[in-house]
């Protein structure tokens, strides 16, 4: 990719503080990360637990780089034609009726089979064209001028077949069209690959990626991040918010409230105007943080002595 | 650099499979960013050589003992630390 702003990414320190001015707080190695794909023109393939900003990150780099972002979902079944590129076939069809209307001046005078055939040849087939082809995000990205960056998310619920057909991608930056053939990157993507760890990636796909492991941030991050995303938000607060949440975290719970439910706990607690954490508040608002039943019932006796903790 | 050659020669002996792709990514990435800071190089080498989270352990403990001192570390490596790998 064409970076016009050379300076933008001079260092990792650089991005780090300009992503925070952007609003997104990053820890050194996620900086780090952004400035090796930058540099070193390779994909990132980030793993996490959900919710700490995988492709939020995404989306912070594509607005800081004035690139665009190219997103795609995958889903257990995802194919190329989803993927990649297919036949917009209501023109294909059109154009054999065109075509059809052509043939008698295409042919006309034309002796025997043989110099039909000949001048039928010289006639050209656009039918699998460029014309004919309808981009989908994995060639709109190759395609894209100024480059773009290419959010592949969720890359665990697709299947491994996808995975194998992506490492052409990954590794030299163009794909295969059987009817065309090599479609060369205009100018090389950012490329950003996110997984849940719903299931152990291939050794093949992760050889060919830098790898990003963004954990939950620690209590100081967190309430960085808080800070700048919960306008109004007082600082007793925000650190009674983060540092319950540390501990909730610390228990044996089914799903752990991420990043993003943290905010949207310390945004409700600010629309109820809760000055302080008690334990009538936080059980009503447990739902926010907690998505299992199971998990509530485990930690609702314990809100009295969790909050008795903190002070 | 040699030094860094030597330290994913340790993540291999570890059970590390850092193919040479990654090798020259690592050393890239390092010559992009050199090894002056500690926290810079370990976060660096750990983007380009670790691909499993859960070599995450084994990568933190013999960067802290080939960063701590080189001389030393290479043989606590191999005498001490080793076998458990295994």
């Amino acid at each position: 990719m064409i970076i016009k702003h050379q300076e933008k990414i001079a260092s990792p320190e650089i991005i780090q503080s300009r992503y925070e001015d952007l609003g997104y707080i990053c820890s050194h190695s996620v900086a780090t990360a952004i400035y090796l794909a930058c540099h070193l023109q390779k994909p990132i393939l980030i793993e996490g637990p959900p919710g700490v900003g995988k492709t939020e990150l995404a989306k912070v780099t594509a607005t800081y780089l004035n690139a665009p972002l190219i997103r795609m979902q995958c889903y257990e079944g995802l194919d190329e034609s989803k993927a990649l590129y297919e036949w917009k076939y209501g023109k294909q069809l059109l154009y054999t009726q065109v075509l059809k209307e052509q043939l008698g001046d295409v042919l006309r005078g034309a002796r025997g089979l043989d110099e039909s055939i000949a001048r039928l040849h010289d006639f050209g087939d656009i039918f699998y064209s460029q014309d004919f082809l309808e981009p989908r995000p994995l060639l709109q990205a190759l395609q894209s001028e100024d480059g773009a960056v290419l959010l592949i998310d969720e890359i665990d619920k697709a299947d491994q077949e996808f995975e194998a057909f992506l490492l052409e991608l990954l590794s030299d930056y163009q794909v295969s069209i059987p009817e065309i053939g090599t479609v060369k990157a205009i100018s090389t993507p950012i490329v950003m690959l996110t997984s849940n760890n719903t299931r152990e990636l291939g050794d093949a796909l992760k050889r060919r990626c830098l790898h990003l492991y963004i954990p939950f941030p620690d209590a100081a991050l967190e309430s960085r991040i808080l800070a700048t995303q919960v306008e109004g938000l007082e600082s007793q607060l925000r650190e009674q918010i983060v540092a319950l949440i540390g501990k909730l975290r610390d228990m044996p719970l089914k799903k752990s409230p991420a990043v993003s439910e943290t905010i949207d706990w310390a945004r409700a607690l600010l629309l109820l105007n809760v000055e302080e954490l008690d334990s009538h508040w936080v059980k009503e608002t447990l739902n926010l943080l907690l998505k299992f039943q199971d998990d509530i019932e485990l930690v609702e006796p314990e809100i009295a002595a969790l909050l008795k903790s903190l002070r | 650099m040699r030094f860094v050659a030597d330290f994913i020669g340790a993540l291999r002996e570890a059970g590390l499979n850092v193919s040479p792709a990654e090798s020259l990514d690592a050393l890239k990435a390092i010559k992009l960013l050199g090894l002056e800071s500690r926290e810079s190089s370990k976060t660096v080498l750990a983007l380009t050589l670790v691909k499993r989270q859960a070599d995450q352990v084994i990568y933190e403990e013999l960067f802290d003992l080939y960063f701590a001192g080189v001389g030393k570390a290479k043989t606590s490596v191999k005498e001490s630390n080793k076998p458990s790998y295994k």
